[in-house]
């Protein structure tokens, strides 16, 4: 049978092939090779391909047909790297050569390159097959690398493993599941002194174990080999030679790769020298924990490897041990939910080794509720090579009481706070170097900076504000001398508020001292008292304004009192000179109501004259002895015709000894005494008066006289009582209308009786009487008995020279006709100028020198007289209408000798006169004066005596006194004002004024003044100090003087 | 099964889970081999094994793992192992889908101990073909489902699959119907 193919059957059977004719020129070739060779028929077979196999000497048809049984492998000349291979098959019809080749890839890249497909193949070529198995060859033999690779690194490992299991210092014992030993490696051999041989198929205990092993270990390793667990423990064992050690045993399963169980592996860790470090740590622990338990807290020891703590007391006595592990709780779990971070983040740091020791606090929660706060202590006992602890060994200390303490005095340091917060005053707390600890908000409003201002100090403060720093200096000066002193320091600080307006701050520092009495911190505090300033100016003023009006209203009493008692004074005397002339019964009578009118009205001036100066504190009292029953017995006697004129009677139940002396001042008496019976004699109208008296009390040299004025008057209303003492109050005011008066007489009595620290007392029934219980207390005199007075011996005066000056004509009058009685020889001026003239120009034993005189005034012509070198002691004799306190010194101070207060009696002008030109001269000392010094010295010296009432040891201890402190005084001054200490310069001066005041010093008065008010206002500096080199020169001068005068 | 399909499913475990999940799954699984051998024929339950331990550590059912192995089979072992060869199979998807009844075949002849599966093409469309799968081991059609997957993303070819029969439903091979 002929097998014939169709050009399609052919290429799919043989898609590379290629027919050649005789020639060998391509005559044909398959649809694949045309992929990847350039097939063009009519190519020499040559031109494209060349022979590799078999090898040929010449290419020629015929050389050709012969190979036809052959495998031929031929090359494409172009690409040596593409090869066909196949056969030749000739063929005879066509006289052709059919090449039946495929190409031969070495691998799928290779078929890849020539980008042809499984399809491009015949079915049934095999090339593909070869070079997926090829392929596969090649990734098994890849594989196969790996593998050994692997083995490799597993056998290396295993070598390594094995040489680490041989040669450790450990034991290494490998055992069947029995625990029966196969294998013990060298460190076993030397930790026990067993071989191999000795010990193969022995169970490890058998022979290593003895009586020191405990029975809980062996126990223990049994049942975890039984039950095929890992197991670790420390346990002793004993050397073949007999001796103990300790070992760690840990040992492992082993299972093989079935998962069966095959034995155990076991590591021998000789840890003998461990044991025994450890047990001496135990000793130490132990004595430690002792040493702690000592302090009286509970001990702990807490084990890392355990995760234990043990306590070293567990029963009550320290309170939360109740809470402390048990079998089932951790002590840990009672801790309060808010303190536990706390504890995990220590055990974190010990841990990580950040720390070595600790103390914390925190409250454990007891089981009735209750919380306890802990000071937990503690320190690493023992650690790992690694450092990372083992052991760490602590206290608790229950600590709950103290925090109560500090809870309490937390509170009330808010307390305080809230407290410091809110009152009305900037207060701040300073360190001892002047750094802000605290402020309040009255200090500082704004909260941001006044949390900014803590730790700074004012120069900071005033910096940042950008305030003027004098201010942080004088601060910074007050808070230095507090520092200093130790002592609450303050001063006025003067600011601008941020309205532009000056406020004054008080600012006080107040250093807080400690045990050692050493500053601690110190306290600010300031006071806003601007409107305290404030007002105390208006109140400086105020005051002012009321000085200046109690001044003008002293000035117009004593105007006042002048103006009434100068008429007054005619009247009186013409009154007295009229009684002695021959009168009518009628003119008599009206004579005499002149005379009781006047007395009448100079009653009225006088009271109202001595209530003025009772309020003014400026009442003068005499100490002299009297007979005080005496004198009341006459006081009563004036009151009798009164009495017996509206038919009342009059009794003095006298039961004071009829010749009691007492010391006091018994013109004030009679003063209470006339008031007192002059009021009972004005309100009864049918009855009488009664005064009676007795002594009350003696006590030392004193005793209390009580004298009580009773009337069967109309009595006063009981709520009247209250107020029958106060001024200008009269029990009705028809009293007023009915019986006249100023209402000033009680009041005056009671401030006479309490200026003589007696006591006055109203007893009052209306309708019925009134009773009026003085208690006065009095001296009692050491004089058996007064000198008779002497009486009124005209003559001892007859015949003297008297100059009067006096303006004033009715009084001009009066006294010409009294000295004319008394034959005196008598000129008269009317003004000081002609007092002097007739000084000057004739002789004259005496002056009456009235004080308000036109052209020269009383003290001007004294002044003048003293200075006519002959004349200047004529003894002058002011006489004044003026009688308000302090005018006897101002005359004295002027130079007059002696003083007569309008009106005057006949008695009293010739008691002074009398006095002055026959008794002891109070200017004894003027003819010593030096006559270099006529203002100066004569004043200081005639002011000593005065003060001295004429007594001159005591004017020579005044001298000494001034001579002794002024020095020093005026040193002190002159220190302050070095110092710019203007307070103290004023104080200064201040001690100064009444004793150059006292010595009539006039000029240094106005010094010594000037410089307090200048001092004390900080104001006008030269002159403070011109005048205090002005005063100090007065002072030596006047030392100088009392020098040459005392010693 | 012949060892490079178990290596595929330990390399695919280890590159996307680590070398540590591969251990568990083999530990879970009781597959007891250190080292595959690609062209050393494996018991098939050790294949069904590891995709069963997979499935369970991974929470995965087991028709993912399969559909997520035949895809790597694909793209990963086949491309990096055979890739030329691969490429050699066809142009495209439906090239390559017609080729691999032929392709199995010569498989059969160079893995003499294999048991491989039998694929036909029939209903050869435009834009379809049925593709006929004959096993003698059952519960693998989900992984022949992910290597046309992988195959369909290799020719960035998007397909459709549909399983038209199915040994679990009676009949006595599967056919899938592959659209792109």
């Amino acid at each position: 049978m002929e097998i014939k193919f169709k050009d399609d059957q052919f290429n799919r059977l043989f898609p590379f092939y290629v027919l050649v004719d005789q020639n060998l020129i391509i005559q044909g070739f398959g649809r694949s090779i045309a992929k990847i060779l350039p097939m063009v028929k009519g190519t020499p077979l040559s031109k494209l391909f060349s022979f590799k196999r078999p090898a040929l000497q010449e290419i020629t048809f015929s050389t050709l047909q012969e190979i036809s049984n052959q495998l031929i492998i031929i090359e494409y000349d172009e690409n040596k790297q593409l090869s066909l291979r196949g056969q030749i098959e000739y063929l005879e019809e066509s006289e052709s050569l059919l090449l039946l080749v495929t190409p031969w890839f070495s691998s799928m890249d290779h078929v890849k390159e020539f980008d042809i497909k499984l399809n491009d193949f015949a079915i049934h070529d095999s090339l593909i097959d070869v070079l997926h198995v090829l392929k596969t060859q090649e990734i098994v033999t890849e594989e196969v690398k790996e593998l050994l690779e692997t083995v490799k690194k597993q056998k290396s490992d295993l070598q390594r493993l094995s040489l680490i299991a041989e040669e450790t210092v450990n034991g290494v014992v490998i055992t069947d599941r029995f625990g029966k030993i196969e294998w013990i490696n060298k460190g076993f051999v030397k930790i026990s002194g067993y071989s191999l041989n000795e010990v193969i198929h022995k169970t490890p205990g058998s022979f290593l174990q003895g009586p020191g092993t405990s029975e809980e270990s062996i126990n223990y390793l049994s049942n975890q080999i039984k039950a095929k667990q890992p197991f670790v423990c420390e346990i002793i064992n004993y050397h073949k030679k007999g001796y103990s050690y300790w070992i760690r045993i840990n040992g492992q399963p082993l299972y093989n790769y079935r998962g069966v169980h095959t034995g155990f592996f076991a590591i021998e860790e000789d840890i003998t020298k461990e044991k025994e470090a450890s047990i001496q740590l135990k000793e130490y622990e132990d004595r430690f924990k002792v040493a702690l338990e000592k302090i009286g807290d509970n001990v702990w020891v807490y084990d890392y490897r355990t995760q234990k703590t043990e306590f070293s007391q567990t029963d009550s006595t320290f309170n939360p041990a109740e809470n402390y592990e048990t079998e089932n709780q951790n002590w840990l779990d009672y801790l309060h939910p808010d303190d536990k971070s706390k504890m995990d983040e220590l055990d974190h740091k010990y841990k990580n080794c950040e720390i070595n020791h600790h103390s914390i606090e925190y409250r454990i929660v007891l089981k009735n509720g209750k919380v306890k706060w802990i000071l937990d202590r503690g320190v690493v006992f023992e650690k790992n090579n690694d450092n990372t602890p083992i052991k760490i060994i602590g206290t608790h200390t229950d600590i709950t009481s103290l925090k109560e303490v500090e809870s309490a005095l937390n509170n009330q340091k808010v307390f305080y706070e809230s407290i410091l917060n809110n009152i009305p005053a900037d207060i701040a707390v300073l360190s001892k170097e002047q750094r802000y600890l605290f402020l309040n908000p009255v200090a500082i409003k704004d909260p941001i900076l006044r949390e900014w201002i803590i730790g700074k100090n004012d120069e900071e403060y005033f910096r940042y504000r950008n305030k003027p720093l004098k201010v942080a200096n004088k601060r910074q000066e007050l808070f230095n001398k507090a520092l200093a002193s130790k002592k609450l320091e303050r001063f006025l600080e003067e600011l601008i508020n941020a309205e532009g307006k000056t406020e004054y701050h008080l600012r006080n520092m107040y250093p807080v001292l400690n045990e050692d009495n050493e500053v601690e911190l110190v306290i600010g505090y300031g006071l806003n008292i601007t409107d305290r300033i404030e007002i105390e100016k208006q109140l400086e003023l105020a005051k002012k304004e009321t000085e200046e009006a109690a001044k003008a209203k002293e000035t117009f009493l004593a105007n006042m009192s002048h103006e009434i008692r100068t008429p007054m004074n005619g009247i009186m005397g013409i009154t007295e000179l009229l009684s002695k002339t021959p009168l009518t019964s009628k003119q008599k009578e009206y004579a005499n109501l002149i005379k009781e009118s006047s007395n009448n009205l100079l009653v009225i001036v006088n009271d109202v004259l001595d209530f003025e100066k009772m309020i003014a504190g400026k009442i003068e009292l005499e100490s002299i002895p009297f007979n005080i029953g005496q004198k009341l017995k006459y006081a009563i006697e004036t009151f009798r015709y009164k009495a017996e004129d509206k038919d009342l009677y009059i009794h003095f139940d006298n039961h004071l000894p009829k010749d009691l002396l007492v010391e006091g001042d018994p013109y004030r008496l009679n003063q209470i005494v006339f008031n007192l019976i002059g009021n009972a004699i004005k309100f009864t109208e049918v009855g009488g008066i009664t005064i009676t008296t007795h002594i009350k009390e003696v006590f030392g040299n004193k005793m209390n006289i009580e004298l009580i004025v009773t009337d069967t008057g109309i009595g006063i209303q009981k709520h009247q009582l209250d107020n029958i003492f106060n001024p200008y109050v009269q029990a009705k005011a028809e009293i007023s209308r009915k019986y006249g008066g100023t209402g000033l007489g009680l009041s005056i009595c009671k401030n006479l009786v309490e200026i003589l620290n007696g006591t006055i007392l109203v007893n009052s029934i209306e309708n019925k009487g009134t009773s009026f219980i003085v208690k006065i207390p009095y001296a009692i005199s050491k004089l058996k008995r007064l000198k008779d007075a002497p009486t009124a011996d005209h003559r001892s005066i007859k015949g003297k020279r008297i100059l009067v000056a006096e303006d004033v004509e009715i009084n001009q009058y009066v006294v010409r006709n009294i000295l004319e009685n008394w034959n005196c020889d008598v000129t008269i001026v009317d003004n000081g100028k002609k007092a002097v003239e007739a000084v000057r120009n004739n002789d004259y034993d005496l002056v009456l020198m009235d004080i308000q005189m036109p052209e020269m005034n009383g003290f001007e012509a004294t002044e003048a007289i003293r200075k006519i070198k002959e004349k200047a002691t004529i003894p002058i004799i002011a006489v004044t209408a003026n009688s308000i306190k302090g005018i006897q010194v101002r005359y004295n101070k002027s130079g007059m000798n002696d003083y007569l207060i309008k009106p005057y009696n006949e008695e009293n002008l010739f008691t002074v006169i009398d006095r002055m030109i026959n008794g002891q001269s109070k200017n004894t000392k003027k003819d010593n004066m030096k006559s270099s010094d006529v203002t100066k010295q004569p004043k200081v010296i005639e002011s000593l005596t005065i003060m001295s009432g004429g007594n001159e040891l005591y004017a020579k201890k005044l001298a000494e006194i001034f001579i002794r402190t002024s020095p020093e005084m005026l040193d002190n001054m002159k220190v302050a004002f070095a110092n710019k200490d203007w307070d103290t310069l004023a104080r200064n001066a201040h001690k100064f004024v009444s004793s150059i005041g006292a010595l009539g010093l006039q000029e240094g008065t106005v010094l010594v003044k000037r410089l307090e008010e200048n001092s004390k206002n900080k104001i006008n500096f030269d002159e403070i100090m011109s005048d205090l080199f002005s005063f100090e020169a007065l002072i030596d001068e006047t030392i100088n003087i009392l020098r040459g005068e005392y010693n | 099964m012949y060892g490079i399909v178990n290596k595929a499913i330990e390399s695919l475990v280890i590159e996307n889970f680590g070398i540590e999940k591969w251990n568990i799954i083999k530990e879970t699984s009781g597959v007891d081999v250190d080292f595959f051998m690609s062209n050393e024929p494996y018991d098939d339950d050790i294949t069904y094994k590891l995709a069963g331990a997979v499935s369970t550590e991974m929470n995965i059912p087991l028709s993912d793992v399969l559909i997520t192995f035949g895809e790597y089979w694909v793209l990963k072992t086949g491309k990096e192992k055979y890739g030329s060869l691969m490429e050699a199979g066809g142009d495209n998807l439906k090239e390559f889908l017609k080729n691999l009844p032929a392709f199995h075949n010569r498989v059969m002849l160079f893995y003499p101990k294999l048991t491989p599966p039998e694929f036909k093409v029939s209903h050869e469309e435009e834009r379809s073909l049925y593709l006929h799968y004959f096993s003698k081991r059952i519960g693998l059609k989900e992984f022949v489902r992910g290597l046309i997957q992988g195959l369909a993303k290799l020719y960035s070819t998007p397909v459709t699959i549909d399983l038209l029969e199915d040994r679990d439903a009676g009949d006595d091979h599967e056919i899938f119907k592959v659209s792109w």
